[in-house]
């Protein structure tokens, strides 16, 4: 009987004050609130690296090519180097058939994808300025159905950034005299006729990379 | 002591006389971090500069550990040809590594259209989105052309009294990558192509198929290299078969119990294709890769046409 009641006394309850236990939790919530905060500023700063927030309304990221557009594009760009080449050598610009028989693609059809070879190239050229103007005419005839809209129509436009009166927007300052020529690709969904020199108040949109915004200045009126 | 002083210094002269003649017309000392480039770059210069790869032959260059005697490769190098979208990390280390003066970085990715990694998710409709792009930009061949132009310029700047020389050169060689472009495109003209369906391993190929105008229905393994799991190997069987995949590319080093699996799990065909990126260092290793490369797809579309 002596026995059970000295183990008895033994134990005691000890109670955690509310105090403590607030502060603990508030200390908790603190480090939870600073851990979101950091997150979110480091997401704001990953966010703003982007780079085709850059793009203007005229311009269109070739990202969002669709179905073969992606095809031309490349092709274009791939003959641009042969293009002012060829342009040095003969002191003219060179006309769709030279292009061809230099096995150039796209204007030599054999080098595209058998779905790619209904495009008709014309040449257009004005003071500082060269266009290389293609329809797909095999949409343009059968109107087909489905197609993508974006196949329709490109301009490769070569400006001789050396010539006064070159149009605008380009990539390149203005006075930069080191480089001569700059390439610039344009889309249309319709198929139109060539729209002379100024392609944006036609509704022409230029074809642009990621890396080309972020590494070019654009020239968008005379002087700049 | 005159005569024999004067004669010593004649023999050094008539010595070195051939090597400086040679670095006077030959000054550029270029290094490359994948096997294509070696063959772009020898292409362009020929014979009058020094092209050496960055790491042995043999060595893989996604897995590549740079050791302590590769970084004293980069001492005396004038240019680096890199793919610049991560397709040769051990670049970045090595160059961290040293510290070499004046070495001009020719970043081929530079200005390229490029494909968005199959492997990250990416919201073309959304601007927010960061994209990832696919670093396979060397097994393509009108990208090709486009790198070469691009290094061909960049060596004619750092070369001038060469630059015309290199030109001729990168036309020369790019008309090369163009009509293997054109041979194949006529051949796939006579190919029924409406029931096939095609999956790859990895995405590597998304540059050269998109040219030759052919759709890829699956990639079935985005990681390139890993041996799959039982697990991953059973993932890809449920994909090819979701997908009615009839031709499945992989790569030359795919082991073959795994393709014998796959075939008797699904019954699509499957092909090699080669990464370009094994074996030795030579000029013609591009096109000879890329050759095989179209005749295993051709051969694919052909033997698939035939039985529908």
């Amino acid at each position: 009987m002596v026995e059970s009641s000295s183990a008895s006394r033994q134990y005691r309850e000890v109670l955690v004050q509310p105090k403590a236990a607030l502060r603990e939790a508030l200390i908790l919530v603190g480090m939870i609130v600073l851990i979101i905060l950091l997150m979110s500023v480091r997401f704001s700063l990953i966010g703003s690296k982007d780079t085709r927030a850059k793009a203007q309304s005229y311009q269109i990221n070739n990202l969002n090519l669709k179905a073969q557009a992606p095809v031309i594009y490349r092709a274009l760009l791939g003959v641009v180097a042969d293009v002012v080449d060829l342009r040095e050598e003969a002191g003219n610009w060179p006309d769709v058939n030279t292009l061809k028989e230099e096995a150039l693609p796209p204007f030599a059809d054999v080098f595209l994808p058998n779905g790619l070879r209904g495009f008709a190239w014309e040449k257009y050229e004005g003071a500082g300025w060269v266009d290389y103007y293609g329809i797909n005419t095999t949409a343009a005839t059968d109107k087909r159905e489905g197609g993508d809209p974006l196949e329709n129509s490109f301009i490769l436009r070569i400006i001789d950034l050396h010539n006064d009166a070159h149009p605008h927007p380009h990539f390149g300052e203005d006075s930069n005299k080191q480089i001569r020529f700059t390439a610039q690709i344009w889309i249309n969904p319709q198929i139109i006729e060539h729209p002379g020199v100024n392609l944006i108040e036609r509704g022409w949109k230029w074809i642009i990379t990621n890396s080309s915004i972020d590494e070019n200045v654009l020239s968008e009126q005379p002087g700049q | 002591m005159q005569k024999v002083s004067l004669f010593l210094h004649l023999l050094l002269v008539l010595l070195f006389l051939p090597v400086t003649q040679a670095r006077a017309v030959c000054d550029l000392n270029i290094a490359v971090s994948l096997h294509p480039y070696y063959s772009w770059v020898k292409n362009i210069v020929g014979e009058c500069a020094i092209v050496s790869p960055l790491i042995p032959p043999g060595a893989d260059p996604h897995t590549y550990q740079p050791m302590p005697a590769d970084l004293g490769h980069l001492q005396g190098l004038d240019i680096l040809v890199t793919n610049g979208l991560g397709h040769d990390e051990f670049v970045g280390p090595m160059l961290k590594a040293t510290d070499v003066k004046n070495l001009q970085i020719i970043d081929t990715s530079k200005g390229l259209p490029l494909i968005p990694s199959y492997a990250t998710h990416y919201n073309f409709e959304d601007d927010s989105q960061k994209v990832a792009f696919n670093s396979h930009t060397y097994l393509g061949l009108t990208i090709a052309v486009m790198q070469v132009q691009m290094i061909g310029e960049e060596l004619g700047k750092r070369c001038p009294d060469k630059a015309a020389l290199f030109k001729e050169n990168s036309r020369a060689y790019t008309r090369k990558l163009r009509k293997l472009l054109g041979a194949a495109l006529q051949r796939i003209d006579a190919i029924d192509m409406a029931s096939l369906r095609i999956a790859t391993v990895h995405d590597g190929y998304a540059y050269i198929f998109q040219e030759l105008g052919i759709e890829i229905s699956a990639v079935v393994q985005p990681r390139h290299g890993v041996e799959p799991s039982a697990r991953q190997l059973q993932d890809t069987i449920k994909r090819i078969k979701k997908a009615q995949v009839n031709i499945l590319f992989t790569e030359l080093d795919y082991e073959k119990k795994y393709v014998d699996i796959i075939f008797q799990e699904t019954g699509c065909r499957i092909y090699s294709l080669s990464h370009v990126s094994n074996g030795e260092y030579r000029a013609d290793l591009f096109e000879e890769d890329m050759k095989k490369n179209l005749d295993a797809i051709i051969q694919a579309l052909t033997d698939a046409a035939g039985v529908k």
